[in-house]
């Protein structure tokens, strides 16, 4: 049976982080994802269009993520990146850890996909 | 037959001090007179009510009579200075007898008032002595500053003066009741405390912050518990906006009801008290603290210890190298190795994540590394040995960005490797131009099968070259601008024939220009290397 994807959307969790991943922040939305994860979350929408800058403890934290969803099937969707958040992961070639959107709407897209296609 | 007031009871009554013997006074006087005795006195209220004066003599009667009450022919209603004072309650109505009316009036209730007030004025004096014994000894007994001794010290005086057999002290630390110090009643016993509708009695009181007399008909028991309590006393332990826990007394016999006097004594110390447990408490969490310190502090030294201060001589070279750490543990890395093929290897390293998690994950990374170069010359190969035993423990996700570089002094060769990390900047002198390459790699510790990429480049005399951590090109102003490969390369630019020493201090000093007093939140690594011109050489690095 065929389900609308946006439907599905509506229990994906999406975060919208402000200015920057770094190390004053990176622990508590490592945290938040983790327990969605154990909460049954599959896949995780992460929006970085207010996000300017990412250190290595907010990679750390978004691969950790990423690596912890992988067990079960699952994905970390990163969309709308700023030009220097996708230059750092192209040069860690950390890219291969998420699925990548241009924007919010086509990521809960493909966010419900994965989710279907997966479960 | 007459009766006349005896000269022996008019001085009796006249040296009667206290209530009680002038009560017996009174009881034997009216026997005689009037052939039956009373068999209760009241005292009256301002309200025209009439109470049971305990201290006389009684037999099974109300111990309150209202205005109406009183007017019945059993009771006998005595005055001072015209206004009502108290009642004689007869079992029969008395028969009057004008002399002792007259008596009762003008010899008996001036006694009795006399003896009241004095006994009342002995009482309170009494009670003052003792407040002031009790505020005395807890003001003296407070300037302990050791936790344990200080509520053994506010315990033992206040269940002393409230008269109470069993006791204890709750500490309230991050928003959780823990025991501080019992006398007999465990803080186990008084946590299944619960009031009649489930709610913990202790957290009730504590968020009251008032003093909470709570009697056994409030109290939910679990009947298998051994204190099954009469009345517990709670006294919240406050200071300002802060609660820092409680005085708990099961039973203290001189509070009974939560106006008694002998509480509001008490408040004075526990207020006292309060603030001798919010310092000695606050004095716990600094030395705590300054525990904590001192561990970091000995942790910084060997982490210092593992980063070398001083590079290696190299003949025609110079080396300079320094490492930074944001807080007191750091997460970067800096090494120079001995190549088993005779090349001269430099790491820089990055460890994601800040602190003690960071500093500890580099120490390991550091003593892989240096196990990898007893077996590796090809930085490709290091950085490959050292991933893979990464990729063995798990770190949390955490990784490891990393840069190494083997120099072949002789033909000026330099290959390097990196993982997740900015490769080399470099300087040519006779261009007058900067070069940053560019190496997309997973960092190490994420996959065991990752691949490092490479890259080499000759150095011609004079270059300089400079390996670094994301901490220089990432260090941010006021407005959030990045210190920048642009501006790294700017400052070897700028001074072109400066030997390495100088370029350090240059570009060390740039960052910290850029920075201003904007806190770092990064660790800060870099080496310098530069090519000496022939005329140089010799000149020590």
């Amino acid at each position: 049976m065929t389900q609308d994807p946006l439907a599905t959307a509506a229990t994906i969790p999406v975060h919208s982080p402000e200015h920057a991943i770094d190390i004053t922040n990176s622990g508590a939305l490592r945290d938040q994802m983790l327990a969605e994860i154990e909460g049954g979350a599959r896949v995780i929408v992460v929006d970085l269009a207010g996000v300017r800058y990412v250190d290595s403890s907010g990679l750390s934290s978004l691969v950790n993520v990423a690596t912890s969803l992988e067990k079960s099937g699952g994905h970390v969707v990163l969309c709308s990146l700023d030009p220097s958040v996708r230059k750092v992961l192209e040069m860690t070639r950390l890219t291969e850890y998420f699925v990548i959107t241009d924007d919010q709407e086509s990521a809960l897209v493909k966010a419900s996909e994965l989710d279907q296609t997966d479960s | 037959m007459s009766l006349s007031v005896s000269p022996s009871v008019a001085e009796d009554l006249a040296l009667s001090l206290d209530p009680a013997s002038v009560y017996r006074i009174l009881y034997d006087f009216t026997a005689d007179a009037l052939g039956q005795c009373p068999i209760a006195v009241y005292i009256a209220q301002s309200d025209g009510s009439f109470v049971l004066d305990e201290d006389a003599p009684h037999a099974e009667v109300p111990t309150h009579l209202s205005a109406a009450d009183a007017r019945s022919s059993k009771c006998r209603i005595f005055h001072y200075r015209d206004r009502a004072l108290g009642l004689l309650h007869f079992d029969a109505a008395p028969s009057p007898r004008e002399e002792w009316e007259q008596w009762l009036d003008t010899e008996f209730s001036p006694a009795l008032f006399r003896a009241c007030y004095l006994a009342k004025t002995l009482d309170e004096s009494r009670r003052a002595k003792e407040q002031l014994y009790y505020l005395d000894e807890m003001a003296h007994r407070l300037g302990e500053l050791d936790l344990e001794t200080l509520l053994v010290n506010i315990l033992e005086l206040t269940t002393g003066y409230l008269g109470a057999d069993l006791g204890s002290i709750t500490l309230l630390r991050d928003g959780r009741c823990e025991p501080g110090v019992d006398w007999g009643f465990p803080h186990s016993a008084l946590e299944s405390l619960q009031l009649k509708d489930g709610t913990p009695a202790l957290e009730w009181a504590l968020e009251s912050r008032r003093p909470q007399l709570l009697r056994a008909e409030d109290l939910h028991f679990d009947s298998e518990s051994p204190y099954q309590i009469e009345h517990l006393l709670i006294l919240p332990l406050c200071t300002g906006d802060n609660t820092w826990g409680s005085i708990n007394l099961v039973a203290p016999e001189r509070v009974r009801g939560l106006e008694d006097p002998h509480l509001e004594a008490v408040q004075s110390g526990v207020a006292l008290a309060a603030t001798a447990v919010e310092n000695a408490l606050l004095l716990e969490i600094k030395l705590e603290s300054e525990r904590e310190q001192a561990q970091l502090k000995l942790g910084h030294q060997i982490q210092s210890a593992l980063i070398p201060q001083h590079a290696p001589h190299l003949e025609g070279w110079e080396v300079e190298g320094s490492s930074t750490s944001a807080t007191m543990i750091g997460g970067d890395y800096l090494d120079y190795l001995e190549l088993p093929d005779g090349r001269y290897g430099m790491v820089v390293a990055d460890v994601a994540g800040k602190g003690v998690p960071a500093g500890l994950i580099m120490t390991a990374t550091r003593a892989m590394f240096r196990a990898a170069v007893n077996q590796h010359s090809d930085p490709k190969s290091i950085l490959e040995s050292v991933n893979r035993l990464l990729c063995t423990e798990d770190f949390g996700g955490r990784f490891v960005t990393a840069i190494a570089v083997a120099i072949d002094t002789d033909g000026a060769c330099v290959d390097y490797a990196v993982a997740g990390h900015d490769a080399p900047v470099i300087h040519r002198r006779s261009r007058g131009i900067t070069e940053a390459l560019t190496n997309p790699a997973l960092p190490l510790g994420l996959k065991e099968e990752a691949e490092p990429a490479t890259g080499s480049f000759t150095m011609d005399e004079g270059d300089s070259m400079v390996i670094f951590t994301d901490g220089v090109t990432e260090a941010m102003n006021a407005e959030r601008e990045q210190f920048s490969t642009e501006r790294l390369a700017a400052v070897l630019e700028r001074h072109p024939r400066s030997p390495a020493e100088r370029l350090l201090h240059d570009i060390v000093e740039a960052i910290d220009d850029h920075c201003g007093d904007q806190p770092r939140h990064d660790d800060t690594t870099l080496i310098v290397v530069r090519r000496q011109c022939a005329a140089e050489k010799g000149t020590p690095s």
